[in-house]
């Protein structure tokens, strides 16, 4: 490291740096449209403020609809980062290095519109304090309230450590904002000490971001699993949410690397074997949705509770089936065929599969809150719900605001984390050898020339 | 309180008495047909069979004030609880309207003030000042007309003597013209209510949820005569 | 460590601090803000003086008690009186919504004069002062020209005092034309005439009834005094009592009454005459009616000879030949285990009752129908009997309308028909022939017979032709568009309040409350209005009406009442129970001691009423020249021959079962109007109240809808809620399809008191059945029929 400082504004992946140096113009075009974007959800909000949540397409009782579902829509997405990342480090899974970064930002910054979603959602807003002021822990909302607090904080520290090196390079190599950059750095060195306790700091983050974000999903499948209503009273809520949170999450990371890498030129760096390798955790968590939907779905039929069949019904053959099948399409039929195979799970292929992912977890998520809903135990009228333009146009603010944002991040940090780049380039190599030759007996004879046995190995069908 | 169905005519005359006493919002035909229409105590509807081997239920359901409330366990800021008397009643001033309760309740009796209230003309004439006024934005629902309780409760101190049976009843109860509603102490054996409670023909809405509802329901039972033994 | 901040940072970082803190200011004032708006938002009820009054419901010919919550001058809650004997603390929801049409935003806010045409009215706000001096003058200028008879008024809700008055002043004034709207019940009541020669309503003792038998009558949807019946209902099924009557509800459709009878026979529409004289066969041939009633109280039950010594034929032998069992149950549909099972039950338990009066949907011939449901009556001897059926007992004022003969017939008089009577539904064809003379001038008092009658269309268009038309209506609605003057008629919380025993209610009872609160709008009276008329006209007139006005005129009346020494305030139960045991034993301990103190009493507490007893119910109720029940009726064979007409074939004077409609090619389904108790008689539909509640077991709010069986609607290809097209041969309407269970395959229902045209917004919406049915009249005594339109349904 020590090296570093006397390289000059040449760095090695100086690239990276290159969307924080000088915008294109297009980045101007996009951020204006995505502006646009947010002020319409702004004044739909206003409208709702105003009138008060009828603007809406909500009713009895449909009390939940849309904002709901992207709440945990959101909330799913969430766990790309932290958690992705925080496993991978863990693991030493050393192709984690140029994706970890663009992961995490996407947690600490959809958080805000999970959050958000809730507020969108409340009949008054200007009570939001009541949360605090008279908190009841009993209700599984307010476990929701804890622990999206602790991740929001948990994952920014999380977000940050990595990010104070790359800072620190900002500040003595770039020409923008080093002040901004000097507060930032807390005076980054790169000292061993300092490195030590880096290392030691993101060591414990990781451990500690794993069970937190576990939680935060848990906790918001609660928020259904822990009422009565029919076929949201399930026990396998949380780890069935966990499950699709990363799903979605991971879904999210490849989207966004794959606007990454296109927008700023960085194919050398978000390589085809980093889709190739998240294109398998996402068919993983394919088959750990579906294994998980069938078991939830097939419970409840075997259960043959009326009112649980009911919901059942309007989801399979009812008013919901196109929603559900479109669901049961999109999220694994569609993903399953283009990641199952090598020949498809190609950039490409895996982002098709990630954006289908994303409609069909939205649509998950819908197709839990809304057909309960529709169908209470009791047999009023059945409800209906069609969203109406404040709750489209809050959505599309939402979604554009996020983009605005996350696009704001790149050009202010390095997206892809340059030191981890390098630190793998300098130490993991020889590190992972060691590591390799750590697994294997020792009295095997005159090892092979240690990269092709590894190549040759994978090679083989 | 007791409602024994055999009695009911379904005359929906408890809606009306509840709505008037309760300053329930009049909702325009336009928000009546997107379902925002509040009612604390409605009707429900359940019909069984074909023509012409049909059975109709008309069962009138306000809150029913359970023993153990789905509704107060979700609610994230205490804006629902149960009173000394038993009642499941809301704070308004304190919801946040984040309808978690609306959605716990298994029985669809919460209910939520989409806009603000509006009383076309002057029907705001009609308000009783006794009852608090729903402001926009929170869920409200049946407080088993609490405000008559505490007159009641007022007066019969005043008078310096113990609250009467009968002395208290709610809007919808006093209605009743066919007197298929009763209403009183449940912890008093010799009540009205706790007797019919005990009525074979006794039974409550969703029991099997374990809520404990504090409304009973004597179901319609049949006609005791009948046509006499030929010889 | 080089964590350094020079002077340029630190500035910024203050700059930037300054701002951030100065947005969160911005961003804290603007959530106070924000809050404060929502706070005053907050609705907040003035409060005031509270006051209870007793006041008389007016929003069906029932009359209940109520007791008024006043907080200072607004009416803030209605609730029963519990000392009135007919609702008993108990009310219906139409009751409640009172308060809604007393603050209705779209009541008459003054009196109105039409500067336009009467196809096109303009309106033009008046003085109370031009208004009636425009109607008096108008009625002056018609008697000096010797047209005061072509002078109608038309009563909405007939009142007892508020009738007789009006009745006074027209016979004083010299018109016989006291017009009121048709009750459902005139084909019952034309029965009850033949077989019994009674013309005064009949009454029914339902409570002390073991087994009731409704033919078609919605008892729980409006029928009678709603609230009355109600509390029966509630009594015979008293979990302490036990259950011991039984209410069988025999009609097509699965009504709420018939989920909520003990047993629902359906059954082909029109065919209820056929049941119960398949019923009566069932009773004949197992000998379980009352025969020492039948042989010493009836007519016609045997075979006879007259007086020339021609042969008739009996009631006993039309059944034994004509409606054998098997005959009655595939006429009926009802399988014959049923019609024996339901006839034994009602011959075995007495007393037992037959009502087939008021039927929402009736045949040509519903008289016949009727005396075959009636009949069943005289075969359990419950006629003039506890638990039966009896006369209405008479208030004790004295009628002096007929003080001065009038020359002149009433102008819808329905000379053409056998039985010939008065009929409304006429006038349109009296006003348009000229005969049987012009109508001059047409008076309505909250009556709108365009919207309520089946020819409306036809009353729209013989107003229009009218002369002068002037109303006394609370709203603008379709008929007081049509007149030139328009006098806002105030409700009944601001009026000076009265009403008679309620329909079928079996005792006789005088309600009579001042106003609760000041007349809105300055809306008047009528009665007082009427007064000054009178007064206007001078001489006869004003003689006949010495009142200052109405309160005056009810007072003169309760002097009346006062001088008949009998009956009771309105008390509690208790109190109650114990005069009837001292009336009883010959005592009758009043309350009050003069005029001005029954006055008073009645005041506060509500009214006055007898108890009454059974002793002379026979004579009362039986007054035919046999002085016995006439299953042959020997009044229509009298009425026939008067008219000149061939007496023919004894059926025509015996209970029958009227032909039946036929489908018409292409209008497959039989449409039959169907009453809802939220909006009973056909009114209430311009209040939100009523609006929310008219339909639950179709979940129907605020629209009316089309009740279709599922699998008809399955054939049609229509879904539940879908909007469908039901057309007759006299038009078509919109309306929104339910599929309900409780239809029959072959027919399909509308609610009726939807598609108003004028008046209030909240009322012009759904569709008018009325307007759908073709114009058809009985042949026997003209009453409009709703039984027989077909009609096809499609998507639209």
């Amino acid at each position: 490291m020590e090296s570093v400082r006397k390289r000059s504004i040449n760095l090695p992946d100086a690239v990276l740096l290159q969307p924080i140096l000088a915008a294109r113009s297009s980045f101007y075009y996009v951020a204006m449209a995505l502006l646009g974007g947010t002020t319409l959800g702004f004044i739909a909000y206003l409208v709702q403020l105003r009138r008060g949540l009828g603007v809406t397409g909500l009713n009895v009782p449909l009390y939940w609809g849309v904002y709901i579902t992207n709440f945990v829509f959101f909330i799913g997405i969430s766990h790309a980062g932290t958690l992705i990342s925080a496993i991978l480090r863990l693991c030493d899974a050393e192709w984690r290095r140029s994706i970890t970064r663009a992961a995490e930002v996407i947690t600490v910054l959809v958080l805000f519109f999970g959050v958000g979603s809730i507020i969108m959602d409340l009949g008054r807003p200007d009570r939001l304090l009541n949360v605090l002021r008279h908190p009841n822990f009993r209700s599984p909302l307010l476990w929701d309230v804890c622990s999206i607090s602790v991740y929001l904080t948990g994952s920014t520290i999380y977000l940050y450590l990595p990010l104070i090196p790359d800072v620190a390079i900002l500040r003595d190599y770039g020409k923008k904002r080093v002040w901004f950059y000097r507060l930032l750095a807390l005076g980054w060195q790169g000292t061993p000490r300092q490195q030590h306790v880096l290392h030691r700091a993101i060591a414990v983050m990781a451990v500690m971001v794993i069970p937190i974000a576990i939680s935060v999903h848990t906790v918001v499948s609660w928020v259904f699993g822990m009422t009565v209503q029919p076929m949201w009273h399930s026990t396998i809520f949380g780890p069935y949410f966990v499950v699709g949170a990363i799903f979605s999450g991971i879904a999210s990371i490849l989207i966004a690397m794959a606007l990454i890498r296109r927008i700023y030129g960085l194919e050398d760096y978000l390589r085809p074997v980093h889709f190739n390798n998240l294109g398998l955790l996402l068919l993983v968590m394919a088959l750990l949705w579906f294994y998980f939907t069938f078991a939830e779905y097939l419970t409840t039929f075997y259960g043959g509770d009326p009112a649980h069949l009911v919901v059942f019904y309007s989801k399979l053959t009812g008013r919901f089936a196109p929603l559900f099948w479109t669901m049961v399409v999109t999220c694994f039929v569609i993903p399953f065929s283009l990641l199952s195979r090598a020949r498809t799970r190609t950039v490409t292929g895996t982002v098709i599969a990630s954006i289908s992912i994303n409609i069909g977890m939205w649509l998950e998520r819908y197709t839990i809150v809304v057909p309960t809903l529709s169908r209470p135990r009791l047999p009023w009228a059945e409800g209906t719900y069609s969203p109406t333009w404040v709750e489209a146009f809050i959505t599309i603010g939402f979604g554009a605001t996020f983009l605005f944002l996350y696009m704001l991040f790149t050009r202010f940090f390095p997206i892809v984390s340059i030191w981890e780049v390098w630190e793998g380039r300098e130490r993991a190599v020889p590190e992972v050898v060691a590591r390799i030759r750590s697994y294997l007996p020792e009295d095997g004879g005159e090892a092979p020339e240690s990269e092709d046995l590894i190549l040759q190995t994978k090679e083989k069908p | 309180m007791l409602i024994d169905l055999a009695k009911c005519t379904a005359c929906q005359a408890c809606m009306v008495a509840c709505e008037s006493e309760n300053n329930v919002p009049c909702v325009s035909p336009e928000e009546a047909g997107r379902r925002r229409i509040i009612s604390w105590i409605n009707l429900l509807p359940e019909i069984e069979g074909e023509y012409p081997r049909l059975t109709m239920r008309l069962a009138p359901v306000p809150c029913l004030h359970c023993d153990s409330p789905p509704c107060i366990l979700v609610c994230p800021v205490k804006a629902t609880s149960l009173s000394p008397e038993g009642f499941v009643r809301q704070t308004y001033a304190r919801c946040i309207g984040c309808r978690y309760c609306t959605n716990g309740c298994p029985y669809t009796r919460r209910m939520f003030n989409w806009y603000k209230p509006e009383w076309p003309g002057e029907f705001a004439e009609a308000l009783n000042p006794d009852v608090s006024v729903r402001p926009k934005g929170v869920v409200e629902k049946c407080t088993f007309c609490h405000h008559r309780l505490m007159k009641a409760r007022d007066e019969a101190r005043a008078a310096n003597r113990p609250l009467a049976e009968g002395e208290y009843t709610p809007a919808c109860v006093e209605v009743c013209p066919a007197g298929a509603m009763y209403f009183g102490d449940l912890e008093d054996p010799d009540s009205a209510v706790a007797q019919l409670g005990r009525h074979p023909r006794a039974f409550k809405l969703l029991e099997e949820l374990g809520t404990k509802p504090k409304v009973t329901y004597l179901s319609e039972g049949e006609w005791s005569g009948g046509e006499r033994k030929e010889a | 460590m080089s964590f350094q901040i020079n002077r340029r940072d630190y500035l910024r970082l203050a700059a930037g601090g300054a701002l951030g803190t100065a947005t969160s200011g911005v961003t804290l004032k603007g959530i106070s803000s924000f809050n404060a708006a929502l706070a005053s938002e907050e609705v907040r009820v003035p409060g005031g003086p509270e006051n209870w009054s007793p006041s008389v419901c007016w929003l069906c010919p029932a009359g209940c008690g109520l007791k008024v919550r006043t907080i200072g001058t607004r009416a803030v809650k209605i609730q029963g009186n519990p000392l009135h004997p007919v609702s008993r603390g108990g009310l219906c929801p139409k009751a409640l919504a009172g308060l809604q049409e007393l603050n209705h935003p779209d009541r008459l806010r003054a009196p109105l004069k039409n500067t336009g045409t009467r196809k096109s009215p303009q309106w033009r706000q008046i003085s109370w002062e031009e208004a009636v001096t425009t109607v008096a003058a108008k009625l002056r200028g018609l008697r000096g020209a010797g047209q005061a008879h072509g002078v109608v008024w038309i009563d909405g809700p007939e009142r007892n005092l508020r009738s007789r008055l009006v009745r006074r002043f027209l016979s004083a004034y010299g018109s016989p034309n006291y017009l009121t709207m048709p009750s459902g019940r005139d084909a019952f009541q034309t029965a009850v005439y033949l077989q019994q020669g009674v013309d005064q309503p009949v009454a029914y003792d339902l409570e002390n009834t073991r087994y009731l038998l409704s033919f078609g009558v919605n008892l729980l949807e409006g029928w009678g005094s709603p609230v009355s019946l109600m509390r029966v209902f509630g009594r015979w099924r008293d979990a302490a009592s036990g259950r011991h009557t039984k209410f069988v509800q025999i009609e097509p459709r699965f009504s709420i009454t018939a989920a909520r009878a003990d047993e629902w026979v359906s059954l082909r529409p029109g065919t209820e005459a056929a049941l119960a004289l398949g019923m009566a066969y069932v009773l004949i041939t197992e000998g379980l009616y009352d025969a020492a009633f039948v042989r010493d109280r009836t007519f016609g039950f045997e075979d006879w000879k007259d007086a020339a010594g021609k042969a008739h034929q009996g009631f006993r032998s039309l059944v034994l030949s004509e409606y054998r069992l098997n005959d009655v149950s595939e006429m009926t549909g009802v399988p014959a285990e049923t019609i024996l099972r339901v006839a034994r039950e009602f011959g075995h338990n007495r007393p037992a009752l037959a009502l087939g009066d008021h039927q929402t949907s009736t045949l040509p011939g519903a008289p016949y129908a009727a005396m075959a449901v009636h009949s069943l009556n005289a075969l359990a001897g419950s006629i003039g009997v506890a638990g039966g059926v009896l006369v209405q007992p008479e208030l004790p004022f004295h009628e002096e309308e007929a003080s001065r003969k009038i020359p002149w017939p009433r102008v819808d008089e329905t000379p053409e028909q056998i039985f010939p009577g008065h009929q409304l539904a006429r006038l349109p064809q009296a006003i348009r022939s000229r005969k049987p003379y012009p109508v001059e001038a047409v008076l309505l008092h909250q009556a709108n017979p365009v919207f309520s009658l089946p020819n409306g269309e036809a009353f729209r268009q013989a107003l229009l032709e009218t002369p002068f038309v002037a109303s006394f209506s609370t709203f603008l609605d379709e008929t007081a568009m049509l007149a030139d003057v328009v006098l806002p008629a105030p409700t009944g919380l601001e009026q000076w309040q009265e009403a008679g025993s309620p329909p079928a209610f079996p005792f006789a009872v005088q309600s009579i409350s001042p106003p609760v609160i000041a007349a809105r709008h300055g809306a008047r009276q009528a009665a007082d209005v009427v007064l000054e008329i009178a007064r206007f006209l001078g001489g006869p007139v004003a003689a006949a009406l010495p009142f200052d006005n109405f309160e005056a005129y009810l007072r003169k009346s309760v002097e009346e009442l006062f001088a008949a020494q009998t009956g009771a305030v309105f008390s509690t139960g208790l109190d109650e129970t114990w005069n009837r045991l001292l009336e009883r034993s010959g005592w009758w301990s009043p309350t009050y001691s003069n005029a001005e103190e029954l006055w008073e009493q009645m005041k506060e507490r509500g009214g006055w009423w007898e108890a009454g007893n059974l002793s002379g119910e026979w004579e009362r109720a039986v007054r035919t020249p046999s002085r016995r029940f006439e299953f042959y009726s020997q009044t229509l064979e009298r009425w026939t021959r008067a008219a000149g007409r061939e007496a023919g074939d004894d059926r025509r004077f015996l209970p029958q079962q009227p032909a039946l409609p036929k489908a018409a090619a292409g209008y497959p389904l039989l449409l039959l109007p169907m009453e809802v108790l939220p909006l009973a008689g056909g009114a209430g539909g311009h209040l939100p109240y009523l609006q929310q509640i008219a339909g639950p077991h179709v979940f129907a709010t605020w629209d009316s809808w089309l009740e279709i069986n599922p699998v008809t609607a399955h054939k049609l290809g229509i879904a539940d809620g879908e909007k469908v097209w039901v057309e007759s041969r006299r038009g078509r309407a919109q309306v929104r399809a339910r599929l309900y269970a409780g239809a029959r395959p072959e027919v399909v229902h509308l609610p009726l008191g939807y598609g108003h045209t004028a008046g209030s917004p909240w009322g012009c919406r759904g569709a008018n059945p009325l307007a759908l049915l073709e114009e058809q009249y009985d042949p026997l005594a003209g009453l409009p029929q709703t039984t027989g339109t077909h009609v096809k349904v499609y998507r639209s």
